[in-house]
């Protein structure tokens, strides 16, 4: 009885082998390698008629598009499909693994040929090397100037932006009549309402960071100053200027008096907003939908106080590796930055198209509200030193609501603690990176030698104060190139005659000897001695 | 231990030449197999799979032939799964540990080179046109270009570019755009479908030493790569102004300009990854009082899902139980669900303000628990909901192993006069311990690095006041170290100081599970006594 | 207990009566116990039937309560909610009676066997569980990608490669737990046969198999619960929604940069929750075995 049960198992484990391997045997399937239709449609596209698409598509491209975006995407598909005999594989991809699944699959040339991502995470991916760039010729003009601005890296633009998005202020039409002026008007129209019982908190909000930066705009916060260029500036950190320590005791003020929740979330703001228990509440278009459903009367506005919330912009990327490189840029320009389908994507995203024709005659009211609310809006920094930033900012608010510490100490804390991370480590270094490094100390071979970095040949002040000096070093006779670099990095640089970026300093050595240096940081001089 | 407790052998039987017959079968099969693949991977130029599937390969031989390996038999294929898909993963994370895997150094030199090798540029003699294809029947192409003066010309493969206008002969009308409506010989191409072809914008048109290329669906241009790389030194040279550009550490950087290559690559850099993480701001943090609570929560989690687990097996061990089966069904409900939405919802449920937990405490107590900010309470929440995820694992473990039990022993436990707390404490607890004391060590480590609940319950908040560095009071130990090499250490993902940081935790795990395995040791004498 | 324990000399009836009593304790415990392990999960049932996709804790009784995140989840072309259910339970069912295969002859020769390396390959077996592998998953990525070219049915996007890979964890924790139980099973038994001459494979096949009932009913549920939960492994290898296991295509409704869709996500989780409570609906019995020396030794 027991070999009955024994054979049973190994005819399980034999079947269910066979299961896998024929279950799972759909085969990766690699586009068709159809070359073009031999006999090339005409140029009319509706000239093909759709019912006599042939069976084997031209051509595939895989997309990749996170579900909420999908069923919009997968009509386009199908519509393209039809027109142009082209498929557009459209893979469901859950949003936050989007990038961190193409960096697995994108090196090994097995990624989609798109991908939509958020601006923010554009710039990590140019810096791998993993997505290509592209030209978006005479269709550049049609597009909003800050949405491009944000898909470009270095001068090149690497993204085809399609929607904006930013938090609006919503408010509920039953409770509230008069929009409020100031953001004290609208903690005071809250608080009336409160102590009514008629609300549960006066304003309702995801998170005290992201979603309350227009609160701290409109008392002169920002996180990142800006240059002459317009661009963010992270040496300027703004985190603890006077403005935003005001918007942080404001906040507190209004947590103690049971106006705000300190432990908010963003369902639970949601539920008590759509349960008609909020006045207020700021939220962008991925709440619409709940919002809607749940019959609350809602209408949206800009924020109190001239407040600027950040924004963001989400677009196509295309894999550096794709084979299809010319024919994903022309789904995008050809096919995508058309009126109707980029009317389409607005309609089925619930965000303000970035296309300019499509923009400009928006008609839908929540959509309009939403480009109002954003009109001053700006753009969420994109460098990596945000992730220091959202820590440290969510955690100086919690203390401060906690009670630990003052809004004052509690931001200035954080700001040291981003101004640190930002900071080089080697700031104030000065170095003489060179052919002689491999000798003194940095490394074997080629690899040790031009290193602005290298500790062993970094430069200390002299006893005077007056100069910078280095070594004796010993080296063997021969011929030395060298450069004088500061912060331990190549951006300031300094050559022959004290120039920045200059030629190489050249010195050559009889035989064996002592090499020292001397820097001079006001003529950028370097003055080299041998023994 | 075996001396004095000998085990006996099977006697040296002649192996049955059926079942000789059967494992050097299966043997020939496997090598005939498993050969096939190590020569196909080695002609794909995928070194390191070959390398992993020879080491099986040798494994399988070894064992399956060898006499002194007749114990490795048992386990051979399971040994194989685990040089596979554990331990080879294993070696690769230490090996980046050793380089600067990570944002901006994600590739391999040979992928980062391909990419920068696609570069191009438009030398200052080169011309930029738009294009439209036209096609032929033998497949070949022709373009017609439009320079940005307005010019207009018919570029084919192999000979110099025409001027031609529309309707010139063999060249139709144009269009609203200026553009031929046809070409004799040819059929013109909608951007899209000509795209549809890979083929096209490897295609060099016009004479050579001035070809075009296409390079967009709006650009055709004269374009050259912008690098060129040359092997033996391993530089790049920059073709538009000559600037040389060297490797260091992954990235080609010019010696002149300081500017570097996007991408880098992933480069060995030795122990620098653990220097950094020991001159790390990371070591200046409160990581005494972030260790402490790591010691602290894995083993107050291991006791309280231990207990509660073997506490409901115990009670249900009971034969006449009623609905026992739909308790313990019930039981286990906690084990099923996605533990990504049950954390959020305990998470609601403590929240002060709103939360249905606090609600009743208020309403009881009058007091309300803060969960969130007060760092008791938050070590308190995360124990509490740690206890509901992980007794249901105790509750199957423990119910299984005391099966293992023989009833004679409370039998004979019972007649000796024993009661029912000193037949657990020296039957049911000990033989169980034999059993389920390794998995209490591997829950004690599954929780040491128990990022996700620490992470989705509480971010291991609440802050810990005037830290120098992002720290929480349940923050432990990985998603301390992970916030600083990934999210808040402001220079993108860094896998290899990542890799490494888990190559330190996994020494101080490593040598505590050690210190803890002379205790299975112990129980496995124990069992010896049955 | 130990009250009851010196009642043991009593006369029968008080016995009963105190058993009673027990009982009833007992089933006041397990109620409380039923209401602790459930009442988060009521909120689940809650968010599946709210209509607006909210996870609130306020309310148990969503105020439109329907079936709208259901359909959703049922009707979506894109997301076939039924094949991912049934990839789920392909994927795990075979991967489960293999690694239990591989689990079980592992333990019986780190149990009754004694060869060099015994103690050595059962501390590696633990320590392997320690090292946090952080990098698995680019390497097993690279692995399957590669093998596809070689092998198509084993590569991305197919289950049997899934299935490969999960088999790496199956020389794991449970080894010792497996092993554990055999050590408590007298030797006398396989003594007692192997001097009749059976082989070792007989004494295992024969003898042992059927006394490890209890527990590998156990093993068996934990490797198909940790299978069947995985979407770590699963959404790195698998990328075509027909192809996706249930853990993987629920995380689309959730990881959403700000909100999250918990209705379709909370109605799926619910459903995927009734296999693993089938199961072990139906293999409890099978737990409750009872291993006595006396029963062993008939």
């Amino acid at each position: 009885m027991f070999r009955k049960l024994y054979l049973v198992l190994s005819l399980l484990v034999a079947v269910s082998m066979l299961l896998a391997a024929c279950g799972g045997g759909a085969t990766a399937t690699t586009a068709p390698e159809q070359p073009a239709a031999t006999e090339a449609p005409a140029e009319a596209p509706t000239a093909v008629p759709a019912t006599e698409a042939p069976a084997e598509p031209a051509a595939t491209l895989v997309m990749w598009v996170d579900a909420t975006k999908a069923p919009v995407f997968k009509q386009v598909a199908d519509e393209f499909l039809a027109k142009y005999n082209v498929k557009v594989d459209i893979q469901v991809t859950d949003f936050g693994q989007i990038r961190d699944k193409f960096q697995t699959a994108a090196p090994t040339g097995n990624g989609p040929d798109i991908i939509i991502v958020p601006h923010d995470q554009a710039g990590v991916l140019v810096a791998n090397g993993l997505v290509a760039p592209l030209d978006l010729g005479d269709k550049k003009a049609s597009f909003l100037q800050p949405a491009l601005d944000a898909f470009t890296i270095d001068g090149k633009l690497y993204g085809m932006p399609y929607a904006v998005e930013n938090v609006a202020l919503f408010y509920n039409k039953d409770l509230v009549t008069d929009l409020p002026k100031t953001w004290e008007d609208l903690m005071a129209a809250g608080k009336k309402l409160q102590d009514d019982g008629k609300a549960t908190y006066c304003l309702g909000f995801g998170s005290p960071d992201y979603h309350l930066y227009s609160l701290y705009t409109s008392f002169g916060g920002y996180i990142f100053g800006k240059d002459a260029q317009g661009n963010y500036n992270p040496q300027d950190v703004g985190l603890d200027n006077e403005g935003f320590i005001k918007a942080v005791q404001f906040l507190d003020d209004n947590v103690k008096n049971g106006c705000l929740s300190s432990t908010i979330d963003g369902n639970t703001a949601l539920k008590l907003f759509t349960d008609g228990k909020e006045p207020f509440f700021i939220t962008g278009p991925w709440d619409l939908d709940a919002i809607k459903t749940a019959k609350v009367p809602y209408g949206m506005s800009t924020f109190p106080s001239n407040g600027a919330p950040f924004s963001g912009v989400q677009g196509f990327m295309l894999n550096a590796k794709s084979q299809n490189l010319l024919l994903a840029q022309s789904f995008l320009t050809e096919y995508i930055a058309t009126d109707d389908v980029m009317s389409q994507l607005q309609t089925g995203g619930n965000r303000p198209s970035a296309y300019k024709p499509v923009f400009d005659k928006i008609s839908d009211p929540d959509l309009l509200a939403f480009g109002q609310a954003g009109a001053n809006s700006q753009p969420m920094p994109a460098i990596p030193a945000m992730g220091a930033v959202w820590a440290n900012w969510g955690t100086a608010i919690t203390l401060v609501f906690q009670g630990k510490q003052a809004p004052d100490a509690a931001l200035q804390d954080a700001a040291k603690k981003i101004r640190d991370v930002i900071a080089n480590p080697l700031t104030g270094m000065v170095n003489v990176p060179g052919s002689y490094q491999n000798q003194a100390g940095c490394g074997d071979g080629d690899a040790g030698n031009w290193k602005p970095d290298c500790a062993a040949t970094a430069m200390q002040k002299s006893d005077d104060g007056k100069s910078y000096v280095s070594g004796p070093f010993k080296l063997k006779a021969g011929d030395y190139e060298v450069k004088v670099a500061l912060d331990g990095t190549w951006t300031t640089n300094y050559g022959v005659d004290g120039k920045a970026g200059g030629d190489n300093i050249k010195f050559s050595l009889t035989a064996d000897g002592e090499v020292s240096f001397s820097y001079d940081p006001e003529t950028h001089i370097l003055t080299v001695t041998i023994k | 231990m075996t001396a004095n407790n000998p085990v006996p052998q099977p006697k040296k039987q002649a192996e049955n030449p059926f079942s000789v017959l059967l494992r050097l079968f299966f043997l020939l099969v496997f090598d005939l197999g498993s050969g096939w693949f190590i020569v196909q991977a080695v002609q794909s130029g995928y070194l390191q799979l070959a390398a992993v599937v020879g080491v099986v390969f040798l494994l399988v031989n070894l064992v399956l032939l060898l006499p002194q390996a007749y114990a490795y038999r048992w386990m051979v294929t399971g040994l194989s799964f685990l040089v596979l898909f554990t331990i080879y993963p294993m070696l690769f994370t230490i090996y980046i540990a050793f380089t600067n895997y990570g944002d901006g150094h994600l590739l391999t030199q040979q992928q980062a080179l391909a990419v920068i090798e696609k570069e191009t540029y438009l030398p200052k003699t080169g011309k930029s046109y738009k294009w439209t294809a036209f096609k032929a029947a033998d497949n070949s192409y022709a373009l017609w270009l439009i320079d940005p003066d307005g010019n207009t010309y018919l570029g084919k493969v192999g000979s110099a570019l025409v001027p031609a206008k529309p309707g010139d002969p063999g060249i139709g009308q144009a269009d609203s755009n200026g553009i031929p409506t046809s070409i004799d010989g040819f059929t013109r191409l909608n951007p899209i479908l000509a795209a549809t072809d890979k083929e096209l914008p490897n295609i060099k048109f016009g004479e050579a030493g001035k070809t075009i290329q296409i390079r967009s669906p709006s650009e055709a241009a004269e374009l050259k790569p912008r690098y060129a790389y040359d092997p033996a030194a391993n530089t790049l040279t920059d073709q538009e102004n000559g600037e040389v550009y060297n490797d260091v550490n992954g990235t080609y950087t010019s010696r002149t300009s300081g500017k570097a290559i996007v991408p880098g690559y992933r480069a060995v850099i030795g122990f620098q990854n653990f220097v950094n993480f020991v001159q790390s701001p990371a070591l200046r943090g409160p990581l005494v009082q972030i260790l402490v609570w790591n010691f602290v929560f894995p083993t107050l989690s291991v006791l309280s899902t231990f207990s509660l687990g073997l506490a409901i097996a115990l009670m249900f061990n009971d034969k006449d139980f009623p609905l026992k089966k739909v308790f313990r069904t019930l039981l286990l409900i906690p084990y099923t669900i996605p533990s990504v939405i049950t954390v959020l919802i305990w998470r609601g449920m403590m929240n002060p303000d709103l939360g249905i937990i606090n609600h009743l405490t208020k309403t009881w107590f009058g007091f309300s628990p803060p969960w969130f900010s007060e760092p008791i309470w938050a070590q308190a929440g995360v124990l509490l909901v740690n206890l509901w995820l992980g007794y249901p694992y105790f509750m199957l473990i423990t119910s299984g192993a005391l099966q293992s039990i023989p009833a004679d022993l409370y039998e004979a436990a019972k007649i000796d006069g024993a009661n029912s707390w000193q037949a657990f404490r020296n039957i049911t607890l000990p033989l169980l311990l034999v059993a389920v004391g390794p998995l209490l060590i591997a829950s004690y480590v599954y929780n040491f690095n128990n990022f996700g609940l620490i992470y989705l319950f509480i971010n291991g908040g609440p802050p810990i006041v005037g830290a120098t560095t992002q720290a929480g009071h349940t923050d432990i130990l990985i998603s301390y170290v992970y916030n600083l090499a990934f999210a808040s250490g402001g220079r993108g993902v860094q896998y290899g100081l990542a890799s490494a940081i888990s190559i330190i935790v996994f020494f101080i795990v490593g040598t505590i599970t050690l210190v803890q395995f002379r205790f299975t040791n112990m129980w496995e004498e124990v069992s010896k006594n049955v | 207990m130990s009250k009851l324990a010196s009642t043991y000399q009593n006369l029968r009836s008080s016995q009963r009566f105190m058993n009673r009593v027990s009982l009833v304790i007992k089933l006041v415990i397990a109620v409380i116990l039923v209401v602790f392990s459930v009442f988060p999960v009521l909120w689940i049932f809650s968010a599946a039937l709210d209509p607006t996709s909210q996870l609130g804790s306020q309310s148990l009784i969503p105020p439109q309560a329907g079936f709208q995140n259901f359909e959703k989840l049922f009707n979506d072309p894109l997301l076939p909610f039924w094949k991912w259910v049934w990839n789920s339970i392909k994927v795990s069912g075979i991967t489960t009676i293999l690694s239990i295969s591989i689990t079980t002859m592992a333990a019986f020769a780190f149990s009754r066997l004694r060869f060099a390396g015994r103690i050595t390959m059962l501390k590696a077996i633990l320590l392997i569980q320690v090292f946090p592998n952080l990098l698995a998953l680019v390497a097993i990525y690279l692995m399957i990608e590669q093998t596809g070219h070689i092998i198509p049915w084993l590569g991305l996007e197919t289950h049997a490669g899934l299935i490969l890979v999960y088999l790496g964890g199956s020389m794991g924790i449970n080894i010792w737990l497996m092993k554990g139980f055999l050590d408590t099973i007298p030797r006398a038994i396989d003594e007692a046969a192997m001097l009749d001459g059976a082989t070792n494979w007989q004494i295992f096949t024969q003898l042992l198999l059927p006394l490890l009932r209890p527990i590998l009913v156990v093993v068996g549920i934990l490797a198909f619960i940790g299978t069947y939960g995985d979407f770590v492994l699963a959404r790195i290898l698998l990328s075509k929604a027909e192809n996706y296991t249930l853990m993987v295509g629920l995380a689309l409704f959730t990881n959403n940069q700000f909100a999250q869709n918990w209705g379709p996500f909370s109605a799926g989780a619910l459903i995927g929750a009734l296999p693993v409570m089938i199961i072990y609906l139906a293999l409890q019995d099978q737990i409750a075995g009872g291993l006595t020396v006396g029963a062993v030794k008939e």
